[in-house]
This record gives C-alpha cells, sequence and structure tokens, in this order.
C-alpha cells in the first residue's frame, strides 16, 4: 500500500546528487530510526513471549521477530500516517526496499551453489508452470472485472514475478498512472500480509515439508519481503528455500517488463527506444547479482563458518528493518478507500494460485520426493 | 540545424551510478569487510 505523500518511487531516487547528499542523508534519520525502533521491539517481543512462557510453563505461540515488526509498524502505521509529523519518518520509511535486496544478497552466504543447483530442473519447472498460470489468470480477472489494461498488467506481473518490485518496473515501462499502481501495490501487499498468518498455519495442518512448504510460499506469495517472512515463520530451512524460488522467480524480472513493454508500446504504436537487451538489461534486480557473488564465494569456501554466520546475523538485521517497513507502508483504509474490484481480483487471482501451487508441490513432492 | 540535431549535438551528461547498484555494493561492502576481519562477530 503507498500511503498519502508517498510515491512508488524506489530508494533509488534518494541521494543522487553528490552536493545535497549530507541533507538527504540527514532526511533518512527519522525514518530509519523508526524502522530500527520498530523492529528491535518487534525482536525483544520475541524474546520476552519465550521468556515469558517458559517461566510460566505455558505453551504459548511463537510468534518471531518478523511478525512483531509486521504488526507493530502495522499499528504505528495506520494510527500516525496521516499526521503532519509522520511526513519526517517518510524519506527514511522508504529505504525498507534497499534494506530487503541487501538482506537477501547477504543472504546468498547461507546458499551453496550446489543448493542453487538442487534447486534447478523440476522446481523451474514449477516457477514457469506458476508464471504462466498467474499472468494468465490474472488478464483473465481483470476482463471479467472490467479494470483497465495497465492496472490489470501490472496485477498480473505483480502476482506471476514479484510483488511491489515488478509493479514498479513495468509502471515505469508502460507509463501507468501512480494510482494503478497504488491499487496493484496495495492489493499484493494487503494480500501478502494475510498469507503470513493462513500459509505457516495450512503448512502445520498439512504437515508439509520445510522443502515442500518454502518451495510453496516461494511460488505463491507474491512480494519478497512477505515470502521470506512466511518462510521464516514455519523455518529457518523453509525460509531458505522460499527465498530460493522467489529468486528464481525474480531473474525473469527483465525479460517480462520487456514483453509487457512491447505489448504497449505496440499497442499503442510506439517503438521502443534504445536495445531490448539494454531494456532487460536496466529493468533486471542488480540485488540478484549480489546474491549469486556471495553464494558463489561461499560456496568456494572463501568465507569460514564465522563469516557465513556473521553474514546471515546482517541478513537477519536488514530484514528487521524491511519488515517494520512494510508494516508501516500497508494501510487498509486507504486500500479500502480505493476501492474494491482491484482488492477482489487481486484476492480471487491469488486464491487460486496459492491453491494451484500448493497442488503442484505436493504432487510434485509425492511423485519426485522434493 | 533542426531541434533532432541540436538534441543529438549536445552532449550526454554524465552516467550516475543507478541506485539499482546500491543493495548489491552495499552487500559485498558488508561481506569484504566481515571477511577481511574488520566487521568482527555480528551478534544475533
Amino acid at each position: 500500500m503507498v500511503m498519502p505523500g508517498t510515491s512508488t518511487r524506489q530508494p533509488s531516487d534518494l541521494a543522487v546528487d553528490p552536493s545535497g547528499l549530507f541533507a538527504k542523508a540527514l532526511g533518512l534519520v527519522p525514518g530509519i530510526g523508526l524502522l530500527a525502533a520498530i523492529g528491535y521491539i518487534g525482536k525483544q517481543a520475541e524474546g520476552l513471549l519465550k521468556a515469558y512462557g517458559k517461566a510460566h510453563h505455558v505453551a504459548l505461540p511463537n510468534i518471531e521477530y518478523v511478525l512483531w515488526a509486521i504488526l507493530i509498524g502495522l499499528l504505528v502505521g495506520n494510527v500516525f500516517s496521516r499526521t503532519k509529523a509522520f511526513a519526517i519518518f517518510l524519506p527514511g520509511i522508504n529505504t525498507y526496499e534497499l534494506f530487503l535486496k541487501a538482506g537477501i544478497a547477504l543472504l546468498g552466504a547461507r546458499f551453496l551453489l550446489t543448493d542453487v543447483f538442487k534447486l534447478g530442473g523440476l522446481s523451474l519447472v514449477l516457477v514457469i508452470l506458476e508464471f504462466a498460470i498467474a499472468g494468465s489468470l490474472m488478464i483473465w480477472l481483470g476482463r471479467v472485472f472490467k479494470l483497465g489494461p495497465k492496472l490489470t498488467a501490472l496485477l498480473a506481473v505483480g502476482s506471476s514475478i514479484c510483488g511491489v518490485s515488478a509493479i514498479i518496473a513495468t509502471q515505469g515501462a508502460i507509463d501507468a498512472d501512480d494510482e494503478d499502481a497504488s491499487y496493484a501495490i496495495g492489493a499484493i501487499l494487503a494480500l501478502g500480509a494475510v498469507s503470513l498468518f493462513l500459509f505457516p498455519a495450512i503448512g502445520h495442518a498439512l504437515h508439509m515439508s520445510d522443502h515442500t512448504f518454502g518451495l510453496w510460499v516461494g511460488l505463491a506469495v507474491d512480494n519478497t519481503a512477505e515470502v521470506t517472512a512466511a518462510g521464516n515463520l514455519y523455518s529457518d530451512e523453509a525460509g531458505k528455500w522460499a527465498v530460493l524460488a522467489k529468486t528464481a522467480r525474480n531473474a525473469t524480472i527483465g525479460f517480462v517488463v520487456l514483453g509487457v513493454a512491447l505489448y504497449f508500446a505496440s499497442r499503442a504504436g510506439k517503438t521502443l527506444q534504445g536495445s531490448r537487451a539494454k531494456l532487460v538489461w536496466s529493468k533486471f534486480p542488480k540485488f540478484i547479482l549480489g546474491f549469486l557473488i556471495i553464494s558463489a564465494l561461499a560456496s568456494a569456501h572463501v568465507f569460514g563458518p564465522k563469516h557465513v554466520a556473521s553474514l546471515a546475523n546482517l541478513s537477519r538485521w536488514a530484514f528487521l528493518f524491511t519488515f517494520a517497513g512494510v508494516g508501516l507502508k500497508t494501510n487498509f483504509f486507504e486500500l479500502r478507500r480505493q476501492g474494491l474490484r482491484p482488492l477482489v481480483v487481486g484476492a480471487i487471482g491469488e486464491v487460486v494460485i496459492a491453491g494451484v501451487t500448493l497442488a503442484m508441490v505436493v504432487v510434485a513432492d509425492s511423485l519426485f520426493r522434493l | 540545424m533542426t531541434a533532432a540535431a541540436r538534441t543529438a549535438q549536445q552532449p550526454k551528461p554524465p552516467a550516475k551510478p543507478s541506485a539499482d547498484w546500491y543493495p548489491l555494493l552495499i552487500a559485498l561492502g558488508l561481506a569484504a569487510l566481515v571477511r577481511a576481519g574488520i566487521i568482527g562477530s555480528v551478534p544475533w
């Protein structure tokens, strides 16, 4: 959800002009401080709840720091987002995607290339199937519910690849309205927040293995932050597989954005400026390269076990900031005011995609033992 | 001279590093600092 006063710009727009670098950096401090405070309170809340349950011999649900950070962020964001003072925090809050991407790149230390190759083959087929089914379904639903073609395209890209990043990249490529992007981002984030609660519950009910559950989450949940959160809520191992599957989906972003841009350019009778390869490269999420480089270095034993542990903890700290930002940026009231049709399309699509991908991983697991 | 020709003759602005690279650079920088031992054991 994009809240009033915010834009759909990425942290990319921050600190580019060296002359204003210090002022811009200073402007980020309140928001980043807020992310840190909310994330840290979430981390402490997890520890306190565990300690309370242990001390009083009560079986309390294990609510991990990620969920605490999102819930506290949701509360703070929805209560204070309309106040004038909140604007001071927005530039820093908008950096949450930077923390997410840096955190995922650092997470590469925990993935040896042998693990990445393990995902290959069958899982890659599942990723392609998910992509085709999700994209087609969203386009069909968009037509049935008479959404605009650009909003439909944004929802299709968001649900088939990688949520907010893909929507932002596609918005730029097809020159969609900010309002359309806000609708699509709002729908993806709100549904992603719901998935945080539902997916782990379904996984436990079906006694899914860490690998199968992680793969399902990586295929079905759209925004990378929620994928990481939902996977880690199940287990560390599930979180690892969820991120791996999601990374494979994210890697296609450049090609999909190119396809959508070509489609809209041909509809408008325009030709794309520059080469196609250049467009694909410009839309390719570079943090994925970071993930692969760090993973390759770890596979080559450049990092010892202590280094890997430190890098993994650095990525956890980065995610702490990210999840606080996800909570702060999710505004359910604004979503409701914007209208329900895009949300209905998103919800129907996500439920069907979740069901289809669940069937896919369960069948693949029973046939090929994932 | 046409407007298009004038535009073509204008010097291009120097390329700025795309912010898409920031997360990658930050992560690689942190990894290098950890590997060099400048960042010690990171607690959680």
